[in-house]
């Protein structure tokens, strides 16, 4: 055969293959108002630096008819690509091919570039549109599963793991994501779950929608297994490069560099209500305090009590947490309790100092919290504070009492330096429930007990609603106005170090789960 | 949910916030005569009458749900009062199966 022919012959076979499932499967994917998983590959990595590994792969598979099945790249594009000019290991799921079922040799390629990844130590993005196990490869199939959620595993906190869910994501296949560090949806298009609306109306009888059970709103609001939310698949590719335009590559690199950016809307000293029942919005404090009010929140839906997510401070990338007051009276709870922990182990384990802004009266009362395990749920936020080697810096904003105070990074759980404003109340609890239990004979044996009551309130707030009995311990390390925070928080981290815990003989700690 | 600002009291100081609706289901102590499917299933068989005395331990029910066949037992000592279902009925989560007296 003549050279000319052989590259002819290869030249038509990548063309084949490069149709996955065929112009009739394309066009239904199409109809579903889906992208499929070439075009998604290459929309979101940088023009021309998509090197594809495996395109010749083929199953192996002779039972119940698969001898006879030829499944283009058998239903996974893989490879490695630039986003932004930075590297990073990219799969695939191609819903046209055999429902972009996952058998043998389609794990392999998707092991293969997570190995990639493990051995470049860049960043793995999944984007999954399967309809599960492939049935007729059996075991098979579990195993390639297994083997994707070990390396998951193994690669966490090692190199950021991103999964985007553009399709459906059923059964044991909804593991991979939930090992990973964000899950992105999209709505009326994602759905994740284990088991779908059909097997829970024939086993239970009860009726749900896909969307209902798994769909984007759901996970986002309600289970919190996603992290972000988009409207359609082209804004979550840019939620995913604006994501990592915060991250380092890998644990062992520094986060990206910028140049420092003062903020839009810089904060004015009149930003929280003068009555500390009122509430406002944390966010407008973050974003005019980070670099451009450049704020990505994480778990934006989840939550909705407290804050989380990525800006830059001085050009550099920050995590942030920080209570929200406009809900629930930016108390913690179980949800808010576990949405911060994981936040702030993520950014422990890749380098991202953190900075917290505190304004909580505690902790949520009620039979339902505390049957949920907010007791065990609530460690998770002590323990991943005081684990966090990263420098720590915290801003107390106004309330900051009880548990909550310690919780939320005070000095005592390893807080490089705690910074107060003038209009911090650090104490056991709020005014009225204090004076009702210290001088609850005094009230009670007064003639005018609401009287009483209100002027030893007073008397409460008078002594130990502000910052200064804390500072004068050296809980706190300074005070700042509002307006001069940024500067404050931007030199704190200046002087800020990592910490040594000095136990390295440990294998790994014990975070209650 | 609403946008809606509404009073959330934390060791007696009133807040103004927004509270969302999943927020502050009310909890009414467990009732121990009424016996609930702890989990989603099948009846497969009723064990009992109405109005008959059982021993604690007793079957009752047998529910079939998750491939096993999950014996419902009398808690404590007790007359049936009703028996809600009937075997071959399907029921949810939490459904009434059986009243005791």
């Amino acid at each position: 055969m003549s050279v000319k022919s052989s590259i002819n012959i290869f030249l038509s076979k990548v063309q084949n293959l490069f149709k996955g499932g065929g112009d009739l499967a394309l066009d239904k994917q199409k109809e579903r108002g889906k992208l499929n998983a070439r075009e998604r590959v290459s929309l979101i990595l940088d023009k021309d630096s998509f090197m594809e590994t495996d395109l010749f792969v083929e199953h192996a598979a002779t039972d119940f008819g698969m001898d006879s099945k030829e499944l283009a790249g058998d239903g996974v594009v893989t490879g490695y690509g630039k986003i932004d000019e930075k590297p990073i290991a990219i799969f695939a799921q191609d819903f046209t091919v055999a429902g972009g079922s996952l058998g043998k040799a389609h794990a392999a390629k998707i092991v293969k570039v997570m190995d990639g990844a493990s051995e470049k130590k860049i960043p793995l993005l999944g984007i999954n549109d399967s309809g599960g196990a492939r049935i007729q490869e059996g075991v098979d199939s579990l195993a390639g599963y297994g083997e994707i959620f070990y390396r998951n595993t193994t690669l966490s906190g090692v190199v950021p793991q991103l999964s985007l869910i553009l399709g459906p994501c059923a059964g044991g296949a909804v593991y991979s994501p939930a090992l990973t560090d964000f899950v992105f949806v999209v709505d009326k298009i994602s759905n994740m779950f284990i088991t779908g609306p059909q097997v829970i109306k024939t086993v239970l009888g009860e009726d749900i929608s896909q969307e209902e059970l798994g769909g984007a709103k759901t996970h986002t609001a309600i289970t919190g297994n996603a992290h972000f939310f988009a409207e359609s698949e082209t804004e979550a590719f840019e939620q995913i490069k604006s994501l990592l335009s915060f991250l380092p590559i890998n644990c062992q690199e520094p986060p990206p560099e910028k140049a420092s950016r003062l903020p839009l809307k810089p904060i004015t000293d009149d930003i929280i209500p003068d009555n500390r029942r009122n509430a406002y919005d944390v966010t407008s404090v973050i974003k005019g305090i980070v670099d451009g009010g450049d704020f990505l929140q994480v778990h934006e839906r989840y939550a909705k009590n407290i804050v989380v997510g990525f800006a830059r401070l001085d050009g550099t990338t920050v995590g942030i947490v920080a209570n929200q007051p406009k809900f629930l009276a930016g108390v913690l709870d179980v949800n808010a309790s576990d949405k911060a922990a994981r936040f702030i182990r993520f950014c422990d384990a890749f380098g991202i100092r953190l900075l917290t802004f505190v304004d909580t009266p505690g902790y949520l009362p009620g039979v339902d919290q505390e049957h949920a395990g907010v007791i065990r749920h609530g460690a998770k936020l002590l323990y991943s504070y005081s684990e966090a080697r990263v420098p720590k810096i915290t801003v107390i904003m106004r309330k900051a009492y009880g548990g909550a105070y310690i919780a939320m990074c005070s000095r005592h759980l390893g807080a490089n330096a705690v910074i107060a404003w003038p209009s911090a109340e650090i104490a056991v609890m709020g005014a009225e429930g204090a004076a009702n239990i210290v001088f609850r004979k005094e009230i009670a044996s007064s003639d005018d007990p609401d009287a009483t009551r209100a002027e030893k309130v007073k008397e409460y707030e008078d002594k130990f609603a502000n910052p200064y009995v804390a500072a004068s311990k050296g809980y706190v390390d300074g005070l700042t106005k509002p307006s001069k925070t940024r500067e404050t928080i931007i030199r704190a981290f200046e002087f800020a170090g990592e910490k040594d815990h000095g136990n390295s003989f440990r294998r790994h700690g014990n975070i209650p789960l | 949910m609403s946008d809606e600002m509404k009073a959330l009291n934390i060791d007696d100081t009133i807040y103004e916030t927004i509270v969302p609706e999943s927020n502050g289901r009310k909890w009414s102590p467990p009732n121990e005569r009424l016996l609930d499917a702890f989990i989603p299933g099948t009846i497969l068989a009723v064990k009992v009458e109405e109005g008959q005395s059982v021993k604690k331990g007793d079957v009752l029910l047998i529910l079939d749900a998750m491939k096993m066949y999950n014996e419902i037992v009398a808690p404590m000592p007790a007359k049936i009062k009703k028996i809600a279902v009937e075997a071959g009925n399907q029921v949810v989560k939490n459904q009434l199966l059986v009243e005791l007296e």
